[in-house]
């Protein structure tokens, strides 16, 4: 039964979008737990994976049983399950099954009289990604590419006002981030006739510095960092997370982006090799570059505005530079702190967007200027929100702690001082973004506690929007507390060889 | 470079049209005048791969690009507008997307040198994987369509997958076109009633009789499409194309309410969702009597005759799966693109 663990973790959310897809026309009300039950199902079987490969290592996985029947081909789809994608499996689709029971009241309430086919396409988005996440093929990689693509544009289109427009930018990038990428898969299957993974990677070196995989690689980069939302392709991100509805956002912005990054990952690693980066130094210092100006620029955005959705989107942005620039730092901490940050920022932005959305649930529109008093209305979820925020910026032993920790080590080592001071940069603009708010949210308004002042009644967020983010903010913590083993277990293990230490 | 593409003589000329039609398409201000345009463009590309002996892939072209994606493209321009304002753009950022256009282009031309030649026997594609589909394929599941056999079973996932795609675009467009009658405001309502009924330009004998007759040609077609897939270009995807197609003309020929009344729209939706259920269906099945998911082999227990059969007849069943989702989601996503989701009236 342990073998067919791998598929399962695909088809918990697949069978039940498409079930949920019937429920939508005789029973809506079963349509949300079906969602649940399927993404339980894909999160147990995704734990039970992290310990079977922390065991005995990778776990490879044959649809319809088409193994290496051609020689030492593969004809068939193959799926794995390694130390690179474990983790982020599990971390999605852990995400994904809190994020599903925290989505219903705000379902409810913004998307009435729409919400037919919601849990049907929030099913879909997660299936895709974690496709994405699991496979061993490049060209099955872009179908649930297309499938996470897809879905995401519906579910940030059904929001009000803006939301379409945004949705439509994002479609333009999205598609043209997706088309890249098929080129880039067309030129690498012309080189080496096969799309496996695995097979690729054996195939490539003897191939030495051919310019058609040089082009493939390159295309394959810009279609991932278009899908990223990485400098300067980040223009679609925050208009389209800001004004989709928020459980969208709440789904979409934690784990659509970790997933291009680690798909960016996997060709850097494992498809080609860090030999091949390091045997084009051009491009490795361009992308540093790019890097510390994406860590820059997402800073600089989130300082200028006054909308709390628009604040952690930017944050998404100058995150999504932390990980691409410790991938092209190449060398053993800069990886890890890149292979660590893919987990511990899809759970840190989970964290903060299902805060946010507490607090948008009950104040309305999250203005900064909204939030006065929020401290007492909103005790619990401001707690959350304060940890979600320390997790950001960096303070041990949260989980961000360490993955800055592994980055800023992997910058010194590679002597790229300038990524080491946007990372210190961007730590310091989120701790004042902190500060403005506790400021707004507490001090703001005559303590209640005092005497004579008037009394702030409460008003916490439901419970099961509660419950869950409080459990993400303080798996942040876990998370930060469990960094040794995972990292000596597993992500070590994903490190090339000659890199690990 | 010339001498090597197979029939010269007609494939320079057919690339010469689709890059022509392709400015064509984009400098057209009339975006009607466009749609025809990129039909046309599709329907040379069609040529180009039958050329390249991809035969599946041109009636895929001809069925959806220059086929459905036109109607689409048309019924969404009969809800919003065929004119299309003038984007007020400087020079400097023209100048910006040439130099970007340029280099990319120029980029992807060096690696031409790279490539192998055309039909090399020893091209690195024909060494790899493609001899053991070309030596299996009838062994192991008995079918001489190579394409088929590749797309529905040695890589059945991915068809799998993309059927989901097919799936999502029909709910999403659902999800955010359709106005539920309850929803539609009054004054909408109004204006609908007060609309003249006397008179309907729409409204011809001719095309509804040319129509009644084409229509079971049609489907009589389509069905031959998605069952004889194993033996001859075609499967699901055609097949249920041409089956979507000959529901469109009815609705285009008749009108809405004509093919609603045939068919529901929640018996439409639930129908786009059978398909892809019955392709995961058979996909579980496999696992439950003890293979893969998708190994149709296992199937030779319930399904007659030996292995290689059980394949053939796992391929059928899910082509079948993909054609009904293919069929009603084209259905589905054209009668809420005419009617803007009112599924009231249309085009």
């Amino acid at each position: 039964m342990t073998e067919q663990l791998p598929i399962i973790v695909i088809l918990g959310p697949l069978l039940a979008a498409i079930l949920s897809a019937f429920a939508a026309w005789f029973r809506p009300k079963w349509s949300h737990p079906l969602v649940v039950l399927g993404l339980a199902v894909s999160c147990a079987a995704a734990l039970k994976l992290v310990f079977i490969v922390a065991g005995e290592g990778a776990q490879n996985y044959w649809l319809g049983g088409w193994g290496n029947q051609a020689h030492d081909y593969v004809v068939g789809i193959q799926i794995t399950v390694d130390s690179l994608n474990t983790l982020l499996l599990a971390a999605v689709s852990g995400i994904a099954l809190l994020t599903a029971l925290y989505a219903k009241r705000l379902v409810d309430a913004e998307l009435a009289g729409r919400q037919r086919y919601f849990y049907a396409l929030f099913s879909l988005l997660v299936t895709g990604l974690l496709g994405i996440g699991i496979t061993g093929d490049i060209f099955n990689l872009y179908v649930f590419m297309e499938i996470a693509a897809l879905s995401s544009y519906v579910l940030i289109a059904c929001g009000k006002g803006r939301a379409y427009m945004a949705a439509f930018n994002y479609l333009i990038m999205g598609t043209m981030g997706a088309c890249l990428y098929l080129l880039g898969v067309g030129f690498i299957f012309v080189k080496t006739g096969t799309l496996n993974i695995d097979d690729v990677s054996t195939l490539l070196p003897a191939l030495g510095q051919a310019q058609a995989l040089f082009v493939g690689f390159v295309l394959i980069l810009l279609g991932a960092w278009a899908k990223m939302a990485f400098f300067p392709f980040h223009g679609w991100l925050p208009n389209a997370y800001a004004h989709a509805p928020t459980a969208s956002a709440a789904v979409l912005a934690p784990l659509a982006t970790k997933v291009a990054v680690y798909a960016m990952l996997r060709i850097m690693v494992t498809v080609y090799s860090i030999d091949y980066i390091l045997d084009s130094p051009g491009i490795q210092s361009v992308v540093l570059l790019l890097s510390s100006i994406a860590i820059v620029v997402g800073s600089f955005f989130s300082l200028t505005q006054t909308n709390l959705k628009l604040i952690a989107c930017y944050f998404v942005v100058s995150e999504i530079g932390y990980m691409v620039g410790g991938a092209w730092l190449a060398n053993g901490p800069g990886l890890t702190g890149a292979m660590y940050h893919v987990v511990a920022d899809a759970a840190m932005t989970s964290a903060l967007f299902m805060a946010v959305g507490c607090i948008v649930y009950r104040l309305g529109q999250a203005q900064l200027n909204d939030l006065q008093g929020a401290f007492f209305k909103m005790p619990v979820t401001m707690a959350a929100f304060v940890v979600t925020m320390a997790a950001l910026i960096g303070v041990p032993p949260t989980c961000g702690f360490f993955s800055k920790w592994y980055l800023i080590q992997g910058a010194a080592q590679a002597g790229v001082w300038h990524f080491v001071a946007a990372l210190l940069l961007s730590s310091l603009v989120k701790a004042i973004i902190l500060f403005r708010i506790v400021e707004i949210g507490y001090n703001r308004v005559p303590h209640p506690a005092v005497e004579g002042n008037p009394a702030i009644p409460r008003n916490e967020a439901p419970l099961s929007m509660l419950i869950p983010t409080v459990a993400m903010a303080l798996g942040l913590i876990a998370l930060g507390l469990a960094t040794s083993p995972l990292v000596n277990t597993i992500i070590s293990k994903a490190l090339p060889d000659g890199l690990a230490p | 470079m010339m001498p090597s593409l197979p029939i010269w003589q007609f494939d320079l000329p057919l690339l010469v049209l689709v890059v022509l039609f392709a400015v064509v398409a984009l400098s057209i201000r009339n975006l009607m005048g466009a749609a025809i345009v990129f039909g046309a463009y599709s329907f040379m590309m069609c040529l180009i791969w039958a050329g390249m002996g991809a035969v599946d892939v041109a009636f895929t072209e001809a069925a959806v690009g220059a086929g459905v994606s036109t109607v689409f493209i048309v019924s969404t321009i009969y809800n919003t507008s065929a004119t299309m304002k003038r984007r007020p753009g400087g020079m400097a950022f023209k100048l910006f997307i040439g130099v970007v256009v340029t280099v990319a282009g120029g980029f992807l031309l060096s690696a031409l040198p790279d490539f192998p030649d055309w039909g090399d026997p020893n091209s690195p594609v024909n060494a790899t994987v493609a001899p053991y589909y070309i030596t299996h394929s009838i062994p192991d599941t008995h079918v001489p369509n190579l394409v088929t056999s590749v797309l529905a079973d040695y890589r059945g996932f991915d068809t799998l997958l993309e059927t989901v795609v097919v799936f999502i675009a029909c709910i999403g467009i659902y999800s955010i076109l359709r106005i539920e009658p309850a929803r539609t405001s009054i004054d909408e309502t109004d204006e609908e009633i007060a609309a003249p009924a006397s008179y309907d330009p729409t409204d011809s004998l001719i095309v509804r009789q040319a129509s009644r007759f084409m229509v079971p040609f049609m489907q009589l077609f389509a069905l031959y499409v998605i069952a004889h897939g194993h033996y001859s270009p075609g499967g699901g995807f055609q097949g249920g194309v041409i089956l979507g197609a000959s529901l469109i003309l009815l609705a285009v020929s008749f009108d809405l309410k004509f093919l609603l009344s045939r068919w529901r729209e929640k018996s439409l939706m639930l129908l786009v969702a059978t398909g892809v259920g019955l392709y995961a269906a058979v996909g579980l099945a496999c696992l439950f009597m003890g293979g893969n998911f998708l190994d149709y082999g296992t199937l030779d227990a319930v399904l007659p005759g030996k292995q290689d059969m059980a394949r053939s007849h796992g391929i059928l069943l899910v082509e079948i799966g993909v054609g009904i989702t293919v069929m009603f989601s084209m259905l589905a996503i054209h009668i809420n693109l005419a009617s803007n989701g009112r599924l009231e009236r249309g085009l």
